[in-house]
């Protein structure tokens, strides 16, 4: 192995204990503070021992600030270790409770009820939230655990099924944006209190599952050394993963319910955790005990500012503040490699005659593009045109068409690079953060600009994309471009815009419609010239990625291997990550981040049989470009003259393919 | 690109250009606008001038206190317009704000844009209103004694809201809890309800900070210092059960002093980002409820 230990110097472990002493401090001091503040004269002490709810006072820190505090400690408790659990059972620094689409299937059976069924909300939403959840990792658990509940079968079946949720809220919200202002004040996710209500019944729930949980601790411990070595130890590594993970499940889904989506504790306390505690990296209690410290700080802190800036949700906000924790644990102190005990294998299928199936992919891109162009929805309904019909409005379809041929193919390509130089299955160029930088550019330009200026939504977005791609550069850079620390960073810079964007959204104003329809990728302003722009850049990726197959072919094998077959290792991952952030950026500013396309084709593509890397990355560009051709003729057509995201579109349409796929395939 | 279709759309903005002066004069044949902008769009819906598009509208009839004829064509939401229907539609001019040309700024390659004033000047919300159907007015050829004479409407009936108050003169706080019971949003300085009750001579019992629009996401403990102000709860109709239920359980609801003193009614839900209509709409709506509570 090329790299050190994992055991950091004596020196920097000490350093990160104190600063999580002073954390800790730092939170308890605080909301003892704001304890006080709020009590008034008789003190923090009266109110614990015996509070007079006839003060106004007395009855505010009694019923609001006492509450919430312990709130905070309980719901941090659950999500660290929930988190820590998903880490161990998955062998990911990425996932957490959210990625098997726990929260999205929480919020989706919100929304769903709230529109279709809002008598059931009468017993309290909090039902349907847990339902939702639990509705959800049930599913995924079935699909993976028909592939021997590999880590990558789940984790892969979890972030489809998390996207199809995702999607599908979308297009609820995007259609019923009446509901918007409180749907999305429940994703910012507020801590506020009035009553014991809500901490009593959420400590009663997760002190039962967190029990039954410690029964597992042992079984996790074994589980950690690979699925082999604990097989062979008597265990049967399928059902515990499936009772660990269903019972972290259970616990996000438990906070989400209460208080609403909770971003990114789940995955900095992990990640904390093991940087302070490097031999226990296995046991959740760690984690769990810093997630509490964490969220109580936030949380506390943000009470501390409510008189000046209104409530502040703290499951939004704990983004801002747990981002920079990322990437800041990411870019100092070394990591090992870890070894890797289940890697994805082969999908078993194989085509015969690759450059057959390429032809037909073409005849595919070809057929959907024609659609796309001489068909559509108008006034006098559907209408079928002839190429040489002068009624073609080559104007407004032919921006669109090559706009999102483009920037399928951009997209589709970098997720492939991307998953190959950094080595993990869910490198998306979501990520990267790059999405996310232009994203804010667009939140900042609604937020600021004086009236009367315009700011296109191009040019905005572009320099967000381009801020936020030098700076995952720069850290990543510092990183060494090692895959899971470049992950970190991207997904601490990604997780601060998303706090960013959630606030935004929260505040209530009527901007807030048009936002999340840009984050679900919607595609109808773009303008020829900037939808050439994007198809040069896809064909100059494409041709790139074809070139550096070898490299592409060879990188997931581990560093040292690479070396040894004599493959610059760094300067090959820089490479390919310019690569890929330069392909993804393009494509954002025309359709805004689509997850599924960057993150789903390549999986496509190699579960169909492709196999050798330069059809991949063929396939990839042409799959990639169909996939949102035909998303945006669907999209453009079938609520007319309403516009359906092709973001949203592809992930519906793509999501059922892919758990096809994956349910047919013989392993993953 | 000069194609066929840019010929046709300059064409009738060409004309356009030439009549605009001969068409303000002629009532009989207004300007062809499309409204995407709902402030402007229930501006013009008040004044008479019908425009030709607008966008949701099925959401706009459900949502704004002015009736929209069928006739009026949906060109989508206003983050994403449907730009083959608008370019078919061919209008003379396009009254939007700001984010709907951050958006698809490919809107003005079909018709001038007009964009509607949308920022209140130190909270003067009311004087926005006013200069939203005073732009509105303008683009559209709508004479300014039209405006005038709308202006002087929404005048006559504050007053008379206002005559009906009595000497009600209790603060008034205007929110809308969320459905755990747990937060609320207010309506402070620089909002609809604020410029509707300094219109009628009320205060409004949120002086707290708010954000660009006038509104506030604040704790129920933040309420806790309002002693003697009245509550208005604005009830949105498929959250109305929920959220009455979880403010009974809320302890600290039940503990704020207009609650104990049943000093709260309920309005229906309104349009706070509107102009003139709904700013009558919205007084019409607050001075019945606020009649026969104990002083």
């Amino acid at each position: 192995m090329t790299h050190a230990s994992t055991i950091p110097t004596r020196a920097a472990f000490s350093g990160a204990s104190i600063c999580v002493a002073a954390l800790a401090i730092a939170a308890f001091g605080l909301a003892l503070a704001n304890l006080q503040a709020a009590a008034g004269p008789p003190g923090w002490l009266q109110i614990l021992l015996a509070p007079d709810l006839a003060d106004p006072r007395q009855a505010v820190a009694y019923l609001s600030v006492l509450p919430r505090v312990l709130l905070a400690l309980v719901a941090g408790l659950a999500l660290g270790f929930a988190g820590s659990v998903f880490q161990t059972v998955l062998r990911n620094p990425l996932a957490e409770p959210g990625l098997l689409g726990v929260t999205s299937g929480a919020q989706l059976a919100l929304a769903a009820s709230l529109l279709y069924a809002p008598a059931l909300w009468i017993n309290g939403y909090e039902l349907m939230a847990l339902g939702g959840g639990i509705a959800v990792f049930a599913i995924v658990a079935l699909a993976a655990a028909g592939r021997g509940a590999s880590a990558p079968a789940f984790v892969l079946t979890g972030v489809v099924i998390s996207l199809y949720c995702n999607a599908v809220y979308g297009l609820l919200i995007l259609f019923h944006h009446d509901f918007l202002s409180d749907l999305l004040s429940w994703q910012a996710g507020s801590l506020q209190q009035s009553g014991w209500q809500s901490i009593a019944r959420l400590t009663a729930q997760v002190g039962t599952v967190g029990l039954l949980m410690l029964l597992l601790l042992r079984p996790l411990r074994l589980l950690s050394l690979g699925d082999g070595p604990a097989r062979s130890l008597g265990l049967s590594p399928a059902f515990v993963k499936v009772s660990l993970l269903g019972l972290a499940s259970a616990l996000a889904a438990i906070v989400t319910a209460e208080i609403g989506i909770v971003g990114f504790i789940g995955l900095a306390a992990p990640a904390l955790a093991r940087r302070l505690w490097p031999r226990r990296s296995h046991n959740p209690l760690p984690a769990a005990f810093v997630g509490a410290i964490l969220l109580l700080f936030i949380d506390q802190t943000l009470a501390r500012l409510a008189p000046y800036a209104g409530d502040i949700p703290a499951g939004a906000a704990a983004g801002l503040f747990t981002g920079p924790l990322l990437a800041l644990l990411a870019v100092t102190g070394r990591q090992a490699e870890r070894p890797r005990t289940d890697r994805t294998p082969l999908p078993a299928r194989r085509l015969n005659r690759p450059k057959l199936g390429l032809a037909l992919l073409l005849v595919l891109l070809l057929l959907a593009a024609a659609l796309s162009v001489l068909t559509g929805v108008s006034d006098h309904g559907w209408q079928v045109l002839s190429p040489a019909d002068p009624a073609v409005p080559w104007h407004w379809r032919l921006p669109r068409l090559l706009g999102a041929a483009g920037a399928g193919t951009c997209l589709a390509v970098a997720g492939l690079l991307l998953q190959r130089a950094l080595r993990n299955p869910l490198a998306s160029p979501d990520l990267l953060g790059i999405g996310h930088g232009a994203g804010l550019g667009l939140i900042i330009a609604f937020m600021i600009v004086p009236a009367g200026a315009v700011w296109s939504k191009l040019a905005v977005s572009a320099i967000g994309a381009a801020v936020v791609l030098a700076l995952v550069a720069v850290l990543a850079r510092r990183a060494s471009f090692q895959p899971e620390r470049t992950l970190l960073v991207g997904v601490g810079l990604g997780s601060m815009v998303h706090a960013l964007l959630v606030l935004f959204l929260a505040s209530g104003g009527p901007n807030g419609a048009a936002l999340l329809s840009w984050f679900s990728g919607s595609i109808g302003a773009v303008r020829l010239g900037d939808a050439a722009m994007v198809c040069i850049v896809a064909l100059f990726a494409t041709a790139a990625a074809f070139v550096l197959g070898r490299w592409l072919a060879a990188l997931p094998l581990g560093d040292t291997t690479v070396s040894a077959i004599g493959i610059p290792v760094r300067a090959a991952r820089t490479t390919l990550f310019f690569v890929a952030a330069i392909a993804v950026a393009a494509a954002t500013m025309i359709v805004g981040p689509v997850s599924f396309v960057g993150l789903m084709v390549p999986h496509l593509v190699a579960q169909v049989g492709f196999r050798r890397e330069r059809d991949l990355v063929l396939a990839c560009a042409l799959v990639g470009a169909s996939f949102l051709v035909g998303a945006d003729w669907i999209g453009r057509n079938l609520a007319w003259p309403w516009p359906m995201a092709p973001g949203l579109i592809s992930a519906l349409l793509g999501g059922p393919i892919f758990l096809w796929l994956i349910w047919r395939g013989r392993a993953l | 690109m000069l194609t066929r279709r840019r010929l046709l759309a300059a064409t009738p903005l060409a004309l356009a250009a030439f009549a605009a002066p001969f068409r303000a004069s002629a009532s009989g044949n207004p300007r062809r606008i499309a409204a995407i902008d709902w402030a402007a769009a229930e501006a013009l819906v008040a004044l008479g001038a019908t425009p030709v598009a607008v966008s949701d509208t099925q959401y706009f009839r459900q949502r704004m206190p002015v009736s929209l004829p069928e006739s009026v064509a949906d060109i989508g939401p206003f983050w994403e317009i449907n730009l083959e229907r608008l370019a078919a539609i061919a209008p003379d001019a396009i009254l939007a704000n700001s984010s709907s040309l951050t958006m698809t700024p490919a809107i003005g390659e079909i018709a001038p844009v007009e964009q509607v004033p949308d920022r209140a000047e130190e909270g003067r919300r009311f004087e926005l209103a006013v200069a939203i159907i005073t732009h509105a007015a303008g683009v559209a050829g709508v004479p300014q004694a039209d405006v005038d004479a709308c202006l002087a409407d929404v005048e006559a009936r504050l007053a008379v809201q206002r005559q009906r108050l009595g000497d009600t003169r209790r603060p008034i706080l205007v929110l809308l809890p969320d459905q755990n019971g747990r937060r609320t949003m207010v309506y402070g300085d620089g909002s609809l309800p604020d410029a509707v009750l300094k219109k009628l001579g009320l205060a409004n019992a949120w002086t707290g900070p708010v954000n660009a629009n006038g509104l506030a996401q604040v704790g129920l403990d933040a309420l806790m210092p309002l002693d003697g102000a009245t509550f208005v709860q604005v009830e949105i109709p498929t959250l109305k059960v929920r959220t009455a239920r979880s403010l009974a359980r809320s302890a600290l609801w039940q503990r704020l002093e207009p609650i104990r003193a049943a000093r709260s009614v309920t309005i229906p839900q309104f349009h706070p980002f509107g102009g003139l209509p709904s700013v009558i709409h919205f007084a019409e709506t607050l001075v019945p409820a606020l009649e026969g509570l104990p002083a």
